[in-house]
């Protein structure tokens, strides 16, 4: 009998939950876009095939889910690449920029002591940080 | 597809080494197949992705490692079965059988063909998996896969992809992209995920099968498909079923040991798989530890073969935690009241296992309706499996306790994942204790091949 009640039940719950995790999935899917954001980097990662550490800023508000969630999709997309945060870091020789909207890349550089190398479309522009005077 | 072919090349070595293991021919069923099968790809998996990590450490290379690691499985794997194939099997006592098994075997077929269907949809629609999956685990495989594996326990990869956290699973997947130069493919953690999920409920239904009966391990395995949160996370590539996969599975090999007179094969496989949990995630040591305990407690000097199996991952995780891991300062004494804590923390716990299913198709109504109708065993044995158990559920309360994130977060982010870790373990302890539904006299022993 114990058996019978279990067979059944766990019938009844896979019919459930297929369609439960079916509607789940169709309202969340890939929220992040992640497969979108390994193919908007690569071509800066592509650009930097040398580079082991490379520098990373957003224009999203620091600390935010927004940041964090930018910087982590990032990372994901870029990696193995290291990408450092720290903007204060000056052995750092390429800085990805990733940016929401069109914006004023290369004046945003040039406050950060960077020179912009490249715009690659979809926000992500290469800079290089300026030598030291 | 051809990306997840040195998949096979694991699993095949660690089934040709479980296979060799444990007293030869002793209940060779389809359940002893099975479970083969099942702790092969466990074992295979993980000792291959140690191997990998070790040789990526003494800068062997990623291709090479890779290719290393699963053809020395391979070769060890045969040699230990070429060397078994001469030796007389012994007789064992079948378990007891049922002729409405059948039953539970039709039930589980179709929950394996709404959970496969499950998967491929969800990996369709989110082939890279929820957010530990692309933001710790396989964005870490992607080091690995790499010259630049030290990046992967690099704090500036950001504490939110826990570079302190275990590398098993990463490494597992970059060996794998390793072997065929497909560094990010979602197709390998895809299907290693799905392997771990059904292989988690093989292991419960064949491990107590073996033991108990086919009713009693299908009966388990019913009741763990009624999970709604093994659906959920089967497909979104965390590491929390691979770790309940490591965990099960050594606790099912020690319990066989045990009904093998303390068989030393079996045991050392119990040792292998614990230590390979440790390396999965943190919560595999609380488990580590207590079975250690618990086998020295039952075994005594017979538990030998299991500590000597565990040393070496084991060594390897005590030198991750105490040189390389950056470490994380979320643990300590976080102040206020204690009382009120547990509280929280039992009340948070309670909603997760009443919401662990779609009512009536809830694992506690099943649970409590099998007690119910079948009784417990007198004399209620072996009780020394809870021990580790019970010490995986304390480990958690104290994490919480502990923990200086806020508590309300670090339990909405967790805790759900950590009643998916013990479920399989619990109802494995469970169903041995509960009696088997006999329709008829046990199967006679098998006679063995003779030399």
């Amino acid at each position: 009998m114990a058996l019978a009640i279990t067979a059944v039940f766990s019938v009844i719950a896979s019919i459930e939950y297929f369609g439960f995790i079916e509607k789940l999935t169709r309202q969340t899917g890939d929220a992040m876009r992640i497969g979108a954001q390994e193919a908007r980097f690569a071509p800066a990662a592509g650009r930097l095939a040398g580079a082991t550490y490379v520098g990373y800023f957003n224009d999203r508000e620091k600390g935010s889910v927004r940041d964090q969630a930018a910087g982590a999709s990032a990372q994901f997309a870029m990696a193995p690449k290291v990408l450092v945060h720290d903007e204060r870091r000056t052995d750092v020789e390429f800085w990805v920029g990733d940016f929401s909207a069109q914006r004023e890349f290369a004046r945003i550089g040039e406050v950060k002591g960077l020179k912009m190398v490249a715009d690659f479309g979809n926000g992500v522009v290469l800079y290089r940080r300026r030598p030291a005077r | 597809m051809i990306s997840i072919l040195p998949v096979v090349a694991a699993w095949m070595g660690g089934w040709l080494t479980v296979s060799a293991l444990g007293r030869p021919g002793a209940n060779r069923t389809m359940a002893r197949h099975l479970l083969d099968l099942a702790l092969g790809f466990a074992l295979g998996l993980g000792a291959t992705s140690t191997l990998y990590f070790v040789l990526l450490t003494i800068r062997l290379g990623h291709v090479p490692s890779a290719v290393f690691s699963d053809l020395l499985l391979l070769a060890l794997g045969g040699a230990l079965r070429w060397r078994r194939r001469a030796q007389t099997p012994a007789e064992a006592a079948l378990p007891p059988g049922f002729k409405w098994a059948w039953l539970g075997g039709a039930g589980l077929a179709v929950a394996a063909a709404f959970l496969i269907g499950s998967i491929v949809h969800t990996a369709e629609a989110m082939p890279y998996g929820d957010w530990d999956a692309w933001a710790i685990w396989n964005m870490r495989a992607k080091f690995l896969a790499s010259d630049n594996w030290h990046g992967s326990i690099s704090k500036e990869i950001g504490l939110r992809s826990h570079p302190e956290y275990p590398l098993l699973w990463p490494a597992a997947v970059a060996k794998t992209w390793s072997w065929t130069g497909s560094s990010g493919d979602p197709a390998v953690p895809i299907c290693l995920s799905a392997l771990a999920s059904l292989t988690l409920a093989s292991i419960l239904l064949s491990g107590v099968w073996l033991l108990r009966g086919a009713a009693m391990g299908a009966m388990s395995a019913l009741v763990m498909v009624t999970a709604v949160s093994f659906w959920q996370y089967a497909p979104l590539q965390y590491v929390d079923i691979p770790l309940a996969m490591f965990m099960l599975g050594s606790l099912c090999a020690a319990v066989l040991a045990e009904s093998q007179g303390w068989e030393p094969g079996l045991l050392a496989l119990s040792g292998g798989l614990a230590s390979l949990a440790t390396w999965t995630k943190d919560e595999g040591l609380v488990f580590f530890a207590a079975l250690a305990a618990a086998l020295l407690a039952a075994a005594r000097k017979r538990a030998l073969p299991w500590a000597l199996a565990a040393a070496p991952a084991a060594l390897l995780v005590a030198s991750f935690k105490l040189l390389v891991s950056p470490g994380t300062g979320l643990w300590g004494w976080p102040g206020g009241d204690v009382l009120h804590r547990i509280g929280v923390i039992l009340r948070a716990f309670g909603e997760e296992i009443l919401g662990l299913g779609h009512y009536p198709a809830h694992p506690l109504i099943l649970v409590i309706v099998c007690v119910a109708l079948l009784g417990v065993r007198r004399p209620a044995a072996p009780l020394w499996p809870i021990i580790p158990v019970a010490a995986l559920a304390a480990g958690y309360m104290g994490a919480y306790v502990s923990t200086k994130a806020d508590l309300a977060w670090h339990l909405g982010t967790s805790a759900t994942r950590l009643v998916l870790q013990i479920i399989p373990l619990i109802l494995f302890c469970l169903f041995l204790l509960l009696k088997s539904p006999v329709s008829s006299e046990p199967a006679a022993p098998r006679p063995g091949r003779k030399k």
